[in-house]
C-alpha cells in the first residue's frame, strides 16, 4: 500500500508539475496570438481570421488543464464553514468521499469526452481547417487528469489529509 | 418539480454544504441528472468545452493577468501615492485612502477578491498604525473589493453581456455612476467612524508632494486611460484592450517601475491561470447545469412563479434584489448567471426593464455577494490577510453592506444612474 501510494503520488505531482508548465505556455501563445491579431488589425490594417480560432483552442486547454491542476492543489472554491466545525474524523470520512466523487465525475468525462471526440472526428474548424480533435480531446484528457490525482489523493494516509 | 430537478437544486446544495468544491458539485449534481433524464452524456463533454468557447471570455485571463502584473509591477502603489496625497488630510483620512486607491485599482482590474488583495495587503497594516481596529480595516478592505467589478473593467460585466448577448462596451460604462455613489458613501462612512473613535487627522500633503506623487505616478494612471480610452474611443475590443493591459502592465512593471522579475513572470502568470481556471472552470461545468435546468423548462416556470406573486413591479424588483442578494450571499456568481440567465433576462423582459440596467442590476447584486458569508471571495482573502474570523469581519461590515444595499436600490429604480453614461458616450 505504502509504494502504491508513494507512486502514485509522484505520478500525480509530475504530471501536475508538467502540467503547471503547458499552462504557462498556453497562457503566453494565448498573449502572443491576441496580439498578434491586434496588431494586424490596427498597424498592418488587416483583419486577420486564424488568431481568434487559435486563442480559443489554447484558452479551452488552458481552462481544463489548470482545472485538472485544481484537483492536485487543492485551489478550487469550497464551502468550509460547516465542515471545518465538525470532528476530525467525520471530515477525514466527507474529505475521502469528495475525493471519490471528484474521481467518478473525472471517469465519466473521460468517457464523455472520448465519445464527443469520436462523433466529431471528421468536422474541422471554419478557418483553420483543423480537425476539431485539436480542441475535443481537451475533455478526455482533462478527465483523465482528475481521475489520477483523485487517486493519489484517496490511496493518501489519513493523517496527510487533515492534520491530527 | 421532476426528481432531476430537485437533484439539481437540494442535491446541488447539500453537496455544497458537505464541502464539495463548488466547481465539482455543479458537474457533479449535472451527471447525475443527465443520467436521471436518460440524455446522452455527450452533453456533458460538448457543453464543458462550448462553456469556454467564446471570444468575450478571452477578456477574462486578460485582465485578471494584467491585474496581477501591475499589483506586482509597482503600478498599484503608485495610484496609491497619488490617493493618499488627495484625501489623507480629511478626517477618516486613512480608510478614504483605501477606497480611493481600490477605485483607481478597480479601472485596471476586474475582480473583487484581487482588488481586495490588493489594498488589503498594504492598506490593513496602514489603518492599524493610524489607531483604527483591525477589524474596521479589514472590514474596509472586503466591502471595497467588490468595487472592482463595478469599476469597469469587470470580469462579471464580461460574463454578462455574453451570456445576455449585450454590449460589453455598454454595460462596463453602466457601472461607473453605482461604482462612484458606493465608493463616496465608503468614505463617508470612513469619515463618521473615524470622528466617532477620534482618529486625528494626518498633515495635508503640499502641492509639491501631490504633483510629485502625480508624476512618479503617471505611467499608472494612464493605464486606464489606455484601456478604457481604447474601448469606449472604438479602438479596441474588450478583449483586445485586456491583452494591450498585459503587454503595459509587463512593459511598465519590468522597464519602468522594475517591480516584475523576467525570472519570476512565469510564477506570475501561472497564478493568474490559477484563478482563470477557478472561474472558468466553474463556468464550464455551470454551463451544463444551465443547459438542464433550460432542458427541464426551469426558468420558464419559475418566471410564471415569480410573476404570480404580485402584479406591482416594485414588489417584484425588490423580490428581485432580496433574492440575488441571498443566492449572491450562498453561490459563486458567474455561475449564478450562467444558470440563471435565461430566466433573469425573461424576468427582465416581462418587467420592461432596459438590458443595459438589468446588467448592473444582476452584477451589482452578485458583487455585493463577494463581501457576504458564508461564501464570499472577497471575505477569504480579507480574513487570509487580517488573520481574522470570517464572523468577526462581518461584524464590521454591516455599515458598508448598508450603503450596497441603498446604491442598490437606486440602480434598480433610478434608470437614469446605469443608462445616461452609457446613452451619453455610446448613443
Amino acid at each position: 500500500m505504502k509504494v502504491v501510494c508513494e507512486v502514485l503520488g509522484k505520478i500525480s505531482t509530475s504530471l501536475a508539475r508538467a502540467s503547471a508548465v503547458i499552462v504557462v505556455l498556453l497562457c503566453i501563445g494565448l498573449v502572443v496570438s491576441l496580439l498578434t491579431s491586434v496588431f494586424f488589425r490596427y498597424v498592418v490594417g488587416q483583419a486577420l481570421s486564424w488568431p481568434e480560432e487559435i486563442s480559443l483552442i489554447l484558452f479551452t486547454w488552458l481552462v481544463l488543464l489548470a482545472g485538472s491542476l485544481g484537483v492536485h492543489e487543492k485551489f478550487h472554491v469550497r464551502l468550509t464553514i460547516v465542515t471545518g466545525r465538525l470532528p476530525r474524523s467525520l471530515r477525514l470520512i466527507l474529505e475521502r468521499l469528495t475525493t471519490v466523487a471528484i474521481g467518478a465525475f473525472g471517469i465519466i468525462l473521460i468517457y464523455s469526452g472520448f465519445d464527443l471526440v469520436q462523433r466529431t472526428a471528421e468536422h474541422l474548424t471554419p478557418t483553420l481547417r483543423l480537425s476539431l480533435d485539436w480542441l475535443n480531446y481537451a475533455a478526455p484528457v482533462c478527465g483523465a487528469l482528475i481521475c489520477l490525482h483523485a487517486l493519489a489523493e484517496l490511496v493518501k494516509p489519513g493523517k496527510e489529509i487533515i492534520k491530527p | 418539480m421532476s426528481a432531476a430537478s430537485w437533484v439539481l437544486t437540494l442535491g446541488f446544495l447539500f453537496l455544497v454544504v458537505l464541502g464539495v468544491p463548488i466547481a465539482f458539485a455543479i458537474g457533479i449534481t449535472s451527471v447525475v441528472a443527465l443520467w436521471m433524464l436518460d440524455i446522452d452524456l455527450i452533453v456533458l463533454a460538448q457543453r464543458v468545452i462550448a462553456g469556454t468557447q467564446s471570444f468575450p471570455l478571452l477578456a477574462i485571463p486578460g485582465f485578471i493577468l494584467a491585474g496581477d502584473l501591475m499589483s506586482s509591477g509597482g503600478l498599484s502603489a503608485r495610484l496609491m501615492h497619488v490617493a493618499d496625497r488627495m484625501v489623507r488630510h480629511v478626517t477618516g483620512g486613512m480608510g478614504m485612502v483605501s477606497v480611493l486607491s481600490s477605485m483607481f485599482f478597480a479601472c485596471l482590474s476586474g475582480s473583487a477578491p484581487a482588488t481586495t488583495a490588493t489594498i488589503g495587503k498594504i492598506m490593513i497594516p496602514e489603518m492599524e498604525k493610524r489607531g483604527y481596529s483591525r477589524r474596521f480595516a479589514t472590514s474596509l478592505a472586503v466591502s471595497v473589493g467588490p468595487l472592482g467589478q463595478i469599476i469597469p473593467p469587470s470580469i462579471p460585466f464580461i460574463v454578462w453581456g455574453v451570456i445576455a448577448e449585450q454590449s460589453i462596451s455598454k454595460l462596463f460604462l453602466a457601472g461607473v455612476i453605482p461604482g462612484i455613489i458606493d465608493g463616496l458613501a465608503y468614505m463617508f462612512i470612513c469619515y463618521w467612524i473615524a470622528r466617532r473613535l477620534g482618529i486625528g487627522r494626518l498633515p495635508r500633503a503640499t502641492v509639491n508632494e501631490f504633483l510629485k506623487a502625480l508624476y512618479d505616478g503617471k505611467w499608472a494612471l494612464f493605464a486606464p486611460i489606455l484601456i478604457l480610452g481604447g474601448i469606449y474611443g472604438g479602438v479596441f475590443t474588450p478583449t483586445e484592450a485586456a491583452v494591450v493591459a498585459v503587454v503595459y502592465g509587463l512593459l511598465t512593471g519590468l522597464l519602468i517601475y522594475r517591480g516584475l522579475k523576467f525570472k519570476e513572470l512565469g510564477a506570475l502568470f501561472l497564478t493568474s491561470m490559477r484563478t482563470t481556471a477557478m472561474v472558468m472552470f466553474i463556468i464550464g461545468m455551470a454551463s451544463v447545469f444551465g443547459w438542464l435546468l433550460a432542458y427541464e423548462r426551469v426558468p420558464d416556470k419559475l418566471v410564471g412563479f415569480i410573476l404570480s406573486i404580485s402584479d406591482n413591479k416594485i414588489v417584484i424588483l425588490l423580490l428581485l434584489n432580496l433574492t440575488l442578494l441571498l443566492i449572491g450571499a450562498v453561490m459563486d456568481n458567474l455561475a449564478v448567471m450562467v444558470i440563471l440567465g435565461g430566466l433573469l433576462m425573461k424576468l427582465g423582459v416581462q418587467l420592461g426593464i432596459d438590458p443595459i440596467q438589468l446588467g448592473p442590476i444582476i452584477v451589482i447584486n452578485f458583487a455585493v455577494g463577494m463581501e457576504t458569508p458564508p461564501l464570499g471571495y472577497s471575505l477569504f482573502v480579507g480574513s487570509a490577510i487580517s488573520g481574522l474570523s470570517i464572523e468577526e469581519i462581518t461584524k464590521g461590515m454591516l455599515p458598508f453592506f448598508f450603503a450596497d444595499v441603498g446604491m442598490l436600490m437606486l440602480v434598480t429604480f433610478v434608470p437614469w444612474v446605469t443608462l445616461w453614461l452609457p446613452n451619453l458616450i455610446l448613443g
